[in-house]
């Protein structure tokens, strides 16, 4: 029984208006997903290497003094990802630079790179983009007269006038939704990854399949619970386009409305102390510092490394870095905690669980740069220690390490080669799936509570 | 003149008919306000409004206010330059923009781009510094933040569309259509006192949100709107409207040409959806990888080789100074700031203050050649940007709704248009001003980077080692590098930076071509609904 209902939801779907604009959309949106993507990673791609270039070559004029080459604040830009399209997980508009030297993680940036500061702000369109909207707005339109049209039509009593019980009709119709609007997802897929083999921008690879798979599930799980909300709408009301109304209203709160709201609370629930406290705060805490070094702490010899006035300076200015780095430190993790405390929040928005899904199982976004961010951590321990043992090596070196001068360590040149070199860690892609298992099976869990209360709510409907 | 009696007879008759017309259309319009003020799709859409717009405005007023207390924190320091500065090389001045209370309306760029500009010897700015974000916490730019017109862009096109999908196909199912047209009631006004009810039911609900904005703007002190102000939010209203009228014109159309209210109201949410949501991102998207710009990294990477061509050229001028003054060791006693940038220098003897002046004299207009050297470079990236902007603006300006957005911006001073027009002001201004040093031979003064007079300075080191002595004794300064004893210089005569801002008018007439496409794709509705609807089958 139930698969007949599905052919025949499968039928009705095939001849309708909704079906023809729906594919039409998908084609296009999928389409310019693809080119914009070619174009954009491309010009990326060419930036970040001529950059790198141009780093290198910087990196070697530094290498002449070794103290230079550590102390040097260094920008480290993230990659451009190679699957970007299927989705950005917001990397343009947060932080995407790290900048660090031998003795500190200093801070990080989103770097202006190809952005527009006057263009007004508008997501990019990739595969995410194109669920998030148009997908869940078409799974809404598609079920918002299941059972309310029907009634309309008056052929819901009809219906159940055959043995089928209440809730096989109702899981027929949200299954021939389902499965109509996922062909639309493969389809454009195919489309665009076509798109994409064809320009020759983008290597598709095993994990890149496996990525796609994965972006599938998920997408497959966001589809089915915007239909259920569908679903719910349809059996809230006799008239269908009373349906359609609650159904598009809850669409835009769940799409618009919970991450602005969540995102105005957040100051307000999650308080983060402002940068004008915190340079305040860095710079009390180098008064305090300055004043308990004695006299003859500014001065310096350039010509004699060993004046005792170096040691003293490189003891202050190593603790005004710390200092400071432990007021940053603090301010950092209280907005990660801010930013993440707010995630959570918005996770009510189905949605906003299906974008986490991506971004933990492409890690992506903020899973990307707080990684960097940590393993960066630990490269420049390493890159530490190497500096101390060069400069142990070196006699003409007093060996009073200060994070922003050259007067008290090696000046020797550095051979580049030997220094360590930070690389950005892969993530396997199992590691990432199971990341984002917690996501699938919230999206599982939020389906299955909103198909339980249609089907509760269709069991009282009355269907004459 | 039977004849003419029956022409004036007629022409009586037209009157009446005219007048019961005119009367027909204010019928239609009140029935169908009364209808609509009470359906559940404008309740619904009503307490969204209600909800929203106060929460909204309220976090934005609270987010303006910050803004302002930076602004009066910046301010105060642009002006301490000034009013603080013991040399002339000290002053770099820094321009600052306040930030407008229709900033709450509309956010446009406000919070991408900065709201200083420093304008030093060695730079001319490309780019506004300052807060360039909404919050300190920059990962919260991964969250949709709306603003009052985007919410207004979204529920009202939605209520619009809801109001006027059924307009004709409604009457047609309920089978009061042709009652209705049998009688003299012509089409047009039919027509028009429909759309006229739509608009009617709107003006409320605008009123409302306007209202509640006002009440949350009267009450936050920070606040305080001017007459100019007011005209604008009055023009934004009026904006708004013809924003709406699209949705309810469109939402006729379409209603004149489906068959079914279910099929109109089908098509329309596509094209509400696909206009609102779908379009502006993609043509957005597009447009940005259409227009290619150059990397800002690497601009910076080309004005750095300028830098180090500069250096270059500085260190050659060192040793070419050097012999002319006889100069080996250059001992700085006191100094505070950097080579050509903000420097002070005193208690320091006089051979090597004579060295000093000379290199100021020679290397100060070297940097600001090379300052207007590097804006080349940086004019070319900004004008790639200001193409990419406008490709990208009437290509999504194919949306209604961001036509919306960029008009508002434009009344709200959030546009690009009104920072561009700043940062030229402050360009112009720096022009001004370090042509001001050159005209009145600043750079070539001691007084450029020494709060001595020429006869104060010591000849030899000792007599500078006892001046620094004496004046530590007296003065006694708080750290090593408190020189506020020295005193400050007389800045009055100096041209300071004053910003005029841009009327309504050469605000609007940039948004001149999208508005007028608003206007003539209304036009345009009218007329194919009215066409439209003269075949239309009533039966």
């Amino acid at each position: 029984m139930l698969k007949t209902i599905i052919i025949r939801e499968l039928q009705n779907h095939l001849y309708s208006l909704r079906f023809i604009f729906a594919l039409i959309l998908t084609l296009f949106l999928f389409g310019v997903s693809s080119m914009s993507f070619i174009a954009e990673y491309k010009e990326q791609k060419n930036t970040h290497e001529q950059g790198m270039v141009k780093f290198q070559e910087y990196k070697k004029d530094l290498a002449k003094n070794a103290s230079r080459f550590a102390q040097n604040r260094t920008y480290l830009p993230l990659a451009p990802r190679n699957s970007g399209f299927i989705a950005s997980c917001q990397e343009e508009n947060i932080p995407n630079t790290i900048i660090y030297s031998a003795f500190n993680v200093f801070n990080y940036d989103i770097s202006e790179g190809n952005k527009n500061p006057f263009v007004l702000p508008l997501k990019s369109v990739n595969w995410e983009f194109i669920l998030v909207l148009l997908f869940s707005f078409l799974a809404i339109i598609f079920t918002f007269d299941a059972v309310s049209g029907e009634k309309e039509m008056r052929t819901l009593a009809l219906g159940l006038s055959n043995p089928v019980s209440r809730g096989i009709l109702c899981a027929g119709k949200l299954i021939g939704t389902v499965i109509i609007l996922t062909m639309f997802v493969v389809l454009g897929i195919i489309v665009s990854v076509l798109i994409l083999l064809f320009s020759g921008q983008t290597m598709i690879t095993y994990t890149t399949v496996a990525e796609i798979g994965g972006f599938l599930l998920l997408s497959l799980l966001l589809i089915a619970c915007s239909s259920c909300v569908g679903l719910l709408t349809s059996v809230l009301s006799y008239r269908s386009n009373t349906s359609l109304l609650i159904g598009l209203m809850v669409w835009l709160i769940l799409l618009l409305i919970i991450p602005h709201t969540t995102l105005l609370l957040s100051n307000r629930l999650f308080p983060v102390e402002s940068s004008e406290v915190i340079i305040q705060n860095t710079n009390n805490s180098r008064k305090t510092i300055e004043a308990g070094f004695p006299e003859g702490k500014w001065r310096s010899e350039s010509n004699n490394p060993f004046t005792p006035d170096h040691q003293i300076r490189a003891n202050m200015q190593m603790e005004f870095m710390l200092g400071e780095k432990k007021i940053r430190d603090n301010w950092y993790n209280s907005q990660f905690s801010q930013y993440l405390n707010t995630s959570k929040m918005t996770l009510i928005s189905p949605m906003f669980i299906f974008e986490m899904g991506n971004e933990h199982m492409l890690n992506g976004g903020f899973q990307r740069f707080i990684n960097n961010w940590n393993d960066l951590h630990t490269y420049q321990e390493q890159f530490l220690t190497w500096f101390k043992a060069f400069d142990s090596k070196d006699d003409k070196s007093p060996h009073w390490y200060n994070p922003y001068e050259d007067y008290s360590t090696s000046k020797s040149k550095v051979n580049i080669d030997e220094v360590p070199v930070y690389s950005e860690r892969i993530v396997p892609f199992t590691q990432r799936l199971s990341r984002s298992g917690i996501y699938i099976a919230l999206l599982s869990i939020y389906t299955a509570i909103l198909f339980y209360i249609s089907f509760v709510l269709f069991i009282r409907y009355d269907v004459r | 003149m039977p004849t003419v009696s029956c022409l004036t007879n007629t022409g009586y008759h037209l009157n009446i008919f005219n007048i019961i017309f005119k009367i027909m259309i204010l019928h239609i319009a009140k029935k169908d306000f009364l209808d609509n003020f009470t359906s559940a799709r404008f309740v619904a859409g009503f307490l969204l409004c209600l909800f929203l717009v106060p929460f909204t405005v309220y976090t934005g007023t609270r987010l303006y206010e910050s803004r302002v207390d930076k602004y009066q924190r910046d301010a105060r320091e642009a002006d301490e330059i000034f009013t603080k500065a013991q040399v002339y090389a000290q002053i770099q001045p820094v321009a600052v923009i306040q930030p407008s209370p229709l900033t709450i309306f509309s956010k446009g760029i406000s919070e991408q781009v900065g709201s200083k500009a420093s304008l030093s010897n060695s730079e001319i700015p490309t780019f506004a510094t300052g807060i360039t974000t909404m919050y300190e916490n920059q990962f919260l730019n991964r969250f949709v933040s709306l603003d009052f017109i985007n919410i207004l862009a979204i529920i009202l096109s939605l209520i619009g569309v809801f109001l006027s999908y059924d307009i004709f196909s409604r009457e047609k199912e309920d089978g009061t259509l042709k009652l209705l047209l049998s009688n003299n009631v012509k089409r047009s006004d039919f027509f028009l006192g429909k759309v006229s009810g739509i608009l009617l039911t709107f003006i409320p609900l605008l009123l409302v949100c306007y209202i509640l904005v006002f009440i949350i703007l009267w009450i936050s002190p920070s606040v305080s709107l001017s007459a100019d102000d007011y005209a604008r939010i009055l023009l934004l209203f009026v904006f708004s409207l013809l924003y709406l009228s699209f949705f309810i014109l469109l939402g006729s159309y379409i209603s004149s040409k489906a068959g079914t209210s279910s099929t109109s109201l089908i098509i329309n949410l596509f094209i509400w959806c696909f206009l609102l949501f779908l379009l502006p991102n993609s043509m957005s998207y597009l447009g940005k990888n259409i227009v290619k710009s150059d990397n800002y990294s690497i601009v910076r990477m080309n004005t750095m080789d300028l830098d180090n061509e500069f250096w270059k050229k500085y260190g050659e001028l060192q040793k070419q100074v050097k012999a002319e003054t006889g100069m080996v060791y250059t001992n700085w006693n006191l100094c505070a700031g950097w080579n050509y940038g903000p420097v002070l220098l005193c208690f320091t003897t006089h051979d090597v203050m004579k060295y000093e002046r000379r290199m100021h004299e020679l290397t100060a207009p070297m940097v600001l050649d090379y300052a207007g050297k590097k804006w080349h470079l940086q004019e070319v990236y900004l004008n790639q940007l200001f193409h990419q902007q406008k490709i990208v603006k009437y290509l999504s300006c194919l949306s209604p709704s961001e036509i919306l957005k960029y008009v508002s911006s434009s009344l709200c001073k959030s546009d690009m248009e009104n920072h561009v027009d700043f940062m030229n002001q402050a360009r112009n201004y720096r022009e001004q001003f370090f042509n001001y040093y050159k005209e009145n031979k600043i750079f070539s003064s001691y007084n450029y980077f020494s709060p001595h007079k020429e006869s104060e300075i010591p000849k030899t080191q000792e007599e500078a080692m006892k001046m620094v002595a004496q004046w530590r004794s007296t003065a006694k300064p708080e750290s090593t590098f408190d020189l506020s004893s020295l005193g400050f210089i007389s800045t009055a005569g100096l041209p300071r930076f004053t910003y005029n801002e841009r009327g309504i008018i050469d605000g609007l007439s940039d948004q001149l071509w999208i508005f007028a496409g608003l206007i003539s794709a209304c036009v345009v509705l009218i007329w194919i609904t009215y066409s439209s609807l003269i075949k239309y089958d009533i039966r």
